[in-house]
This record gives C-alpha cells, structure tokens and sequence, in this order.
C-alpha cells in the first residue's frame, strides 16, 4: 500500500474516499476573466479535480497606476470555476513560493468549516488539498479568508464558483464573467506608480478605485465584451468588496431574467439590480440593436470618477424600429479625477520643461481624465463622444480648444463629417494640464501639430468663455 | 563547553543513523526517554513494528480521553495477528509532572496493557512534536492546549497518515494496520 | 576547539543586544491571560546572513543540501545558492545578504552551534513591537502601515542590517523576511479567520477561546498567520531567522 503523508485535517477527505469510490472523475472547467467555461453536458454527478494557485503579482490597476495584487490564478476576479449540483469537489490549493502571505480559500458553495478556509491555510511553496460535496446550485463567491480577511480581499482576492443545477441552465449565446471590486490605496485616484494598500481608507470605505475585473478600462475600448444583435447574453456578476454594494446596471438594456443574488428565484424587467459586496446576481438580456452597451455600477460617481465602466460592443444591422439612433438616454458628465478647483487648494503640478514632457505629462492627463470618453487612441465614440484622432475641429482652432477644456461646450458640432449634440463639461485642471494634454493630443494620432504653453490657457481662463457650438461650423 | 560537544557529537551520530534509517524516518531523532516502567529507551528502540502514536498527557480533561479512547477502538478491532505487529505510544506534553510514576498509574487506570507511555523533557517533546507537526501551548501551568491528531508510523519510523483523533473512523484507521 | 571560539568570536563578530525584560498583551490570548511576561535576554542585531550559514555548514556538514535527511527539511532548501566547483553554496553577492530557505531544525542546529537558541514568539513579539524610540511603537501613527506596507513590496533581494535601529538596536525586524521562533507551534489557530475567535475543538484539544487582543495589530495577525501556515522542515524564500540568548544569570523564559 501507498505511503502517504497526509496534511492535518483530514475529516473532509475522508468522507471524499466513502463517496467518491464511484464516481467518475475529471478536471474542472475553468476560465480566466472576463470569459465563461462551457456548460456542464454530463447529467450525472462527478468527482471534480480543480486546482488554483495563489500568487502575489505586481499589475496596473489604472494606466500609469501599479498595485500590488494577491490572486487566485493571477488574475482580478481569480478563475471562474463551473460545476455540477452534486459534484465532489477535489481542491488542491497552491500557494506560489514567491508569495508573502499564506492564503486559503473560502468557497460560498461549500457547507463545512470556514468554507474551506479552515483545510486550506496553505503556506508560500506549499499544496493543500481538501473535498466537499456542492450541495446548492447557485453562483458563489469564493475569497481568501487569512486574516486580516478585509486586506486579503482588498487585494483582490476573490472569485466566482457556479454550481449549475441539476437540470442544467437554458443555453444562450454568450456568457461573460464580471466582477467588482473596490481598492483603496495611499496615493489618490490616477496618483502614478506602485501604490500600497491603504489599511485606513479600506476601514473607511473610502474607495478610490471601484473597478470591474481588476482595472479601470478592463473591458473598454479594445477589451470590449462583444456580441451579435439578436443574441442573448448572460453575465454571471459578481462583488467581491470588499465593501461597497453594486448597483449593477447596462446602460442600453434592461434585464429580461434576473437571478435575484445569483440564487433560484428570478425577477423579469429589471433596469438594476444589486449585487451584495460577496455576493453575486446572473442577468440575462437579448441585445436587439447594435451599438456600445456600458455596464455600470449606478452609483454613479463610481462610474466615472472611479472605473466601474465596462463595454459590450453589439455588431449588426440597425433596427430603427426599436431604436432610433440617440444611444444614450441620459447625459454623462465625465470628469476622472478632476473636480472644479477650489480656491486655495494645493494642486500637484506637473511642469513641463520639454516638448517631448508635455507629450508624455499630457498622455498621463488624457488617460486619467479623457480617454473614459474619448477612448484609447481618440477614436471616440460613434454618435456619442466626438473623435480627437485627426479631428479637423480640434486642429482648426487651438484656442477654441483651450476654451473647450477650460469653460465647457455645449450643442450641435460637427467632427470629421459626423454631428455629435453632447455636453462637455469645462474640465477643472491646471493651466499646465490643459498645456500639457492638448499639446500631447495635437501631436498625436494624425493630428496636425503645435504646442499650447500654459501661459495661453492662462489667459484663456481670464478672456475665454463656454464654447457654443455651431452646426453649420 | 559541554553543549558544543553535545551538539557535534550528536551530529556525528546523526550521521551513522542516517546511514541506518530512511530520511524521513522520526527515528533519525536522538532523543531519549523514559517509560512507565522508568526503562530508558531511544525512539528508534520501538522500531520493528507499526506504531499509533499521540501526544497528550494525564491530567488533561478534554479531548485528550477521546483519542485515548479511539486508540483503544483500533486495538480492539484489530486481529491477533495484527495486534502483535502494532505498538499504541502515547508521549506526554508534560514530562515535569507525567514522571513514570505518575504514567503507569494512568495506564493502569486506563487499561492501557502492553502500551508504551514515555516521558521525555521538554525540549525533546517540542523536537518531536515539531517532527509529527503536533502544535501545542501551555495555557497557565496546568494546561496544555494542542492538536488532536493520532499518527501510524511505518515500522522504519516513517510517517503513514495522520488522522483527527476526534473522529469516529477506527475501521479507516485499521485499514492501514491489516497486511 | 574551534568551535568554542567561533562561538565567541560569533557574539563580537555578529554582534548582540540586551533586551530589557517586561510585559505585553500577545495578541491571542486565552480567557483568563494577563499579560505576558518577558525576562531580558540578548538578541541578534540582524538577522543570519548566506555567509553565517556557509560557514556553519562547513563545521556542520550534516546540514549540507545533499547529505540533510528529508525529516528535517524539505527539498527547496538552500535553493537560492548555486553549485560552483561541486560545491553548494552562495555567490559572491549574496554573502551578506539574509539567509532564507532554510528550516527550523537547520536554524536551531545553527543557533545551538554557537552556545545560542532560536527567541521564543513571546520574545519576537516583545522586541518586534518597538519603534525606533519606545519599546512600544504599537501607537504610533505610521507604524502599523509602514509594517504593512512591505506586504505590498515585490520580494526583493535582502541585504542585512540596512534599516535603522530599532529602540533595543536590533534591525530588519519588520521590511525584510518572516523569521522562525523557538514555539512558532504553539499558535493554535487555524489561519480561517472567522473561526480565530475560538478555537476549533475539532482540531485542537483546548479549553481557552483565542480572542484577538487588538484586532487593528493587522502585522501581527500577519505574524501569527503565517507562523500557523508552517511546518518546522518547510524551506521557504522568505523566511530566515536571528538566534537568541539567555541574558547572564536570567532563568530559562517561559510565557505560561
């Protein structure tokens, strides 16, 4: 017989070897962010082998802004793991030797000690296993419970388990995984470099960072979710806090079928519902016309001061009889972090001394307080956010474009041949941002050149006043 | 002076047991003890047959009568044959008052027959423990709160598996002592 | 013996620190605990460096790599050094920085080699809670989050002695690696938080609940946690040790 040394608590594993004798086994259908495995086809429980790894990894969390991130499977939400009501879960647990901490996990979906916790406090370059039956189906959060457990999570270590239910769930198009996450760090939002976990803020609830999937801009722009019109969607959505409840909403659709906190009951027609900080919801939804569909959560500061925006980019004819072309059904007031200046208040300046950081101070500027809107590489939004890649009306008059940024515009404006009607709120940055991001924009992405020193924006701010727009240009 | 001497002595005889033993054997530890019989012997004296083994002591009040209890299960369980391939070990957390005396009297009370009891020191219990991964701490003097675990050494000292000495699984535990 | 005066030459050379004995709240406690009381006892300035524990593997060739039996270690020991000429050992830039991948029975074997021992968790703790002006630094505003803003750091490469002096003169307690204790055994806690309130009578055989003593010491948690993810033989990249010493004419400390 086998030598084994087994680790210390064992009472779980043993009930696995009287259980599992006959039951067939396989590995576990896992997936990394913001992607879904497939549905479960056996119809029959099985023994399930799932193996994850905590790793603690330095990633962006903003551009410009670095964090350091403990994991599951090095990525923000760790990987989402699928399986069946019935299955035997076998989970071995690895914690990366390069890792600070001991971590555990703490499965929602299991009914035993600590979730887990207690069988899986796993030292760095060490393996723990331990099993557990999936008793309910539903859509569980897991999490790394080492105490501190809020700094654990506030560090990003949480996830999503999906025990599908017997009878399986109803097939639809696409699935996507999604989660929130609150982060709280020294430096304030779009504060540049390695920013450390900021114990105070966290105990606060002062989040500077509300995010879904790990950064901002984790699912915009190029990392867009995508789909077909005539698709239905499902988002398995998760919060992993640690703090804040969601108010997750789809600017553009309402949900058909919601899985109230992502258990069995279900409620139709729902434009947002909420999701508990370790706690989850599943929302279906047919797109029926193409467009960009903005996830939100509505609280809405959230959304656009703090990152928790993601896309999904529908593809297809337009269907004019459902929608007639405006896309969005309210006015949105991008600002990042910038607020209007209050009086006397110290503002971190950036002085350039160079073209050459001008260019690279203003890309810093533009990714904190612009590209929400105008999107990476200034490509905008098709009938919402105007173009500032190549944009004649950018190029026509630099001062304009001070006083854009400094007072604000509002009405009709015609961009490279397409009609935009927005607002632009005026942008409370400092003479030198100004200078520094409309020079880094003019010699950017085909447009035709120049520079804007602060002096202008200087006076600007004196003589200058809101822009109205003029459609005929 | 004599500490360092000690100390490279006993690396030195380290080195002649290893030749003896596998790596991973807990008879690679040096230490010696004393039984309820006040009788010396060195850890590796009880190689040669499988050992069930815990770490707990006499006056303990908790789960302690529950471990002793399911070794006692496992020895009834196990046949004739099998019984005389195992030995039932018990080394106590607190060898300043578990002196031989105080062991045999325990074991007796118990029925204990044919178990061997030992009481070491303190320093040798920690290295022991630290071996099987045993955690302990005195709570006040007369307490010693730590874990609940029976280890099954092979007969070569290495160990077999652990298992929750609050668990109600003799039969499990007896597997492992059958062949 | 050559031994003997490596060990003296060791409390020059390495260099120790009394630290002055007294009382402190441990953050678990059991029920009926007062606070705990430490005698004085000398301390390691720094932690043990990859040179140290060269040299003491060359007195000691039972602690090679190769030759340590797998019971005491396990098979990430020393891995940080390289094999140069068949031998194993650190590179030239390594020499002083902190030794890690080892195990407790190797650290201990280390210590007692020059007439030392490894501090108990009590005597970690105590030194471990000064600042560079009190022996008490716990209060200050700052401490806690510089302790824990190592936890942010990336692992880098450990050189010894390069953070100031604590109250007592002892460095790198706190930015540069977890360290091994005597008793880092002795913390009965499951490491699931939630549970940590009391202890688990499924695991452990206890009558005391561990409530923690002050639930914002988050290094200490910290400490505690990682200490009851270890097993003695485990061979860890961050994890070093300091030897300890009786201080002349005190008694054997004990925290019961």
């Amino acid at each position: 017989m086998r030598r084994q040394i087994i680790s210390t608590v064992l009472f779980l594993l043993t009930t696995c070897h009287v259980y599992s004798e006959n039951l067939p086994v396989e590995n576990a259908l896992v997936s990394a962010p913001p992607m879904v495995p497939p549905a479960i086809t056996r119809d029959y429980p099985a023994k399930v082998i799932v193996r994850m790894e905590t790793v603690e990894q330095v990633m962006p969390l903003a551009d410009g802004v670095d964090y350091m991130f403990w994991t599951f499977d090095g990525s923000v939400p760790g990987s989402f793991i699928r399986v069946r009501e019935g299955d035997e879960v076998e989970f071995h647990l690895s914690n990366h030797p390069s890792s600070k901490m001991p971590h555990n996990i703490d499965l929602h979906a299991v009914t035993g000690p600590g979730g887990g916790a207690t069988s899986s406090f796993t030292a760095p370059g060490h393996t723990s296993t331990f099993s557990f039956k999936v008793l309910n189906p539903g859509l569980y959060v897991y999490h790394c419970a080492t105490a501190p457990v809020g700094m654990h999570i506030a560090n990003g270590m949480y996830g999503l388990i999906l025990v599908e239910p017997k009878e399986g769930l109803k097939p639809v198009d696409r699935e996507y995984y999604v989660m929130q996450g609150d982060f709280y760090t020294k430096g304030k939002y779009g504060e540049a470099g390695l920013q450390p976990f900021d114990m105070e803020k966290a105990i606060n609830e002062l989040a500077d960072y509300v995010v879904f999937n790990g950064s901002v801009g984790a699912m915009t722009g190029e990392k867009s979710l995508s789909a077909n019109v005539g698709e239905t969607i499902r988002l398995y959505v998760g919060n992993g806090g640690p703090n804040l409840v969601s108010s997750f909403h789809v600017i553009g659709e309402i949900f058909d079928r919601v899985n109230v906190e992502g258990g069995t009951v279900v409620n139709e027609n729902v434009q947002t519902t909420l999701v508990p900080a370790g706690g989850s919801t599943i929302v279906e939804f047919k797109v029926e016309t193409p467009g960009t569909l903005i996830m939100v959560d509505h609280s809405i500061f959230r959304a656009f001061n703090k990152g928790a925006l993601g896309m999904i980019n529908v593809v297809g004819p337009d269907n004019p009889a459902i929608y007639s072309g405006k896309q969005f059904d309210s006015v949105y007031l991008p600002e990042g972090s910038a607020v209007q200046s209050i009086p006397g208040e110290t503002q971190k300046l950036d002085i350039a001394n160079s073209l050459a950081e001008q260019n690279r101070f203003g890309k810093r500027t533009y990714e904190t307080n612009c590209q929400a809107c105008h999107q990476v590489g200034g490509i905008g939004i098709p009938r919402a956010f105007p173009p500032l890649a190549n944009s004649d009306f950018l190029n026509q008059d630099h001062q304009r474009a001070i006083d854009v940024l400094l007072h604000g515009m509002s009405g009709k404006v015609v961009v490279n041949g397409e009609q935009y009607n927005s607002s632009m709120p005026a942008i409370g940055l400092s003479d030198h941002d100004i200078a520094n991001v409309l020079t880094f924009l003019l010699n950017n992405w085909d447009n035709s050149g120049g520079q804007i020193a602060p002096e202008q924006v200087k006076q600007r701010r004196l003589e200058g006043n809101p822009v109205q727009a003029d459609p005929a240009h | 002076m004599i500490r360092y001497l000690v100390a490279v002595l006993l690396l030195i005889n380290s080195q002649l047991l290893q030749a003896e033993y596998p790596g991973d054997s807990v008879f690679l530890l040096e230490s010696g003890w004393y039984t309820q019989d006040s009788k010396k012997v060195y850890l590796r004296d009880l190689a040669g047959k499988k050992l069930v083994l815990a770490m707990t002591y006499t006056s303990c009040q908790h789960t302690c009568p529950t471990i002793v209890s399911n070794m006692q299960s496992i020895e009834k369980n196990l046949s004739e044959a099998d019984r005389d391939k195992v030995r039932f070990v018990l080394v106590s957390l607190m060898p300043q008052s578990d002196t031989p005396e105080v062991l045999k009297i325990y074991a007796n009370k118990r029925g204990l027959k044919g178990w061997t009891l030992l009481s070491g020191n303190d320093d040798d219990v920690r290295m022991l423990a630290m071996v099987l991964d045993v955690r302990y701490k005195a709570v006040g003097k007369k307490e010693i709160s730590h874990s609940n675990l029976i280890t099954i050494l092979d007969d070569q000292g290495r160990i077999e598996q652990q298992i929750l000495g609050t668990d109600s699984i003799p039969d499990l535990i007896s597997e492992h002592l059958h062949h | 013996m050559n031994v003997i005066a490596l060990s003296l030459f060791a409390d020059l050379v390495v260099g120790m620190v009394v630290v002055a004995g007294g009382e402190y709240r441990p953050l678990y406690l059991s029920e009926d605990s007062e606070r705990i009381s430490v005698s004085s006892f000398k301390l390691d300035i720094t932690p043990v460096s990859n040179s140290n524990f060269y040299e003491f593997i060359q007195q000691s060739p039972g602690w090679k790599k190769n030759v340590i039996p797998t019971l005491f270690t396990e098979n990430t020991y020393l891995g940080h050094w390289s094999e140069v000429d068949n031998v194993w050992k650190p590179d030239a830039s390594q020499s002083e920085e902190v030794v890690t991948n080892v195990s407790w029975f190797a650290a201990r074997a280390y210590c007692e080699m020059q007439g030392k021992r490894l501090p108990t968790v009590a005597e970690w703790e105590f030194v471990a809670r000064a600042s560079e002006s009190r022996p008490d630094g716990s209060q200050e505003s700052g401490y806690n989050q510089r302790i824990l803003d190592w936890y942010a750091m990336p692992n880098l490469n450990a050189v010894i002695g390069q953070t100031p002096n604590n109250y007592w003169g002892v460095k790198d307690l706190h930015g540069l690696i977890w360290e091994w204790t005597e008793d880092f055994n002795s913390n009965l806690i499951s490491g699931e938080s939630r549970a940590d309130a009391s202890i688990d009578t499924k695991l452990y055989c206890a009558a005391a609940s561990a409530d923690a003593a002050d639930p914002s010491d988050y290094a200490a948690f910290m400490r505690y946690g990682f200490r009851s993810s270890l097993q003695a033989r485990f061979a860890i990249s961050n994890l070093g040790f300091r030897c300890a010493k009786n201080a002349e004419g005190a008694k054997e400390d004990s925290d019961d």
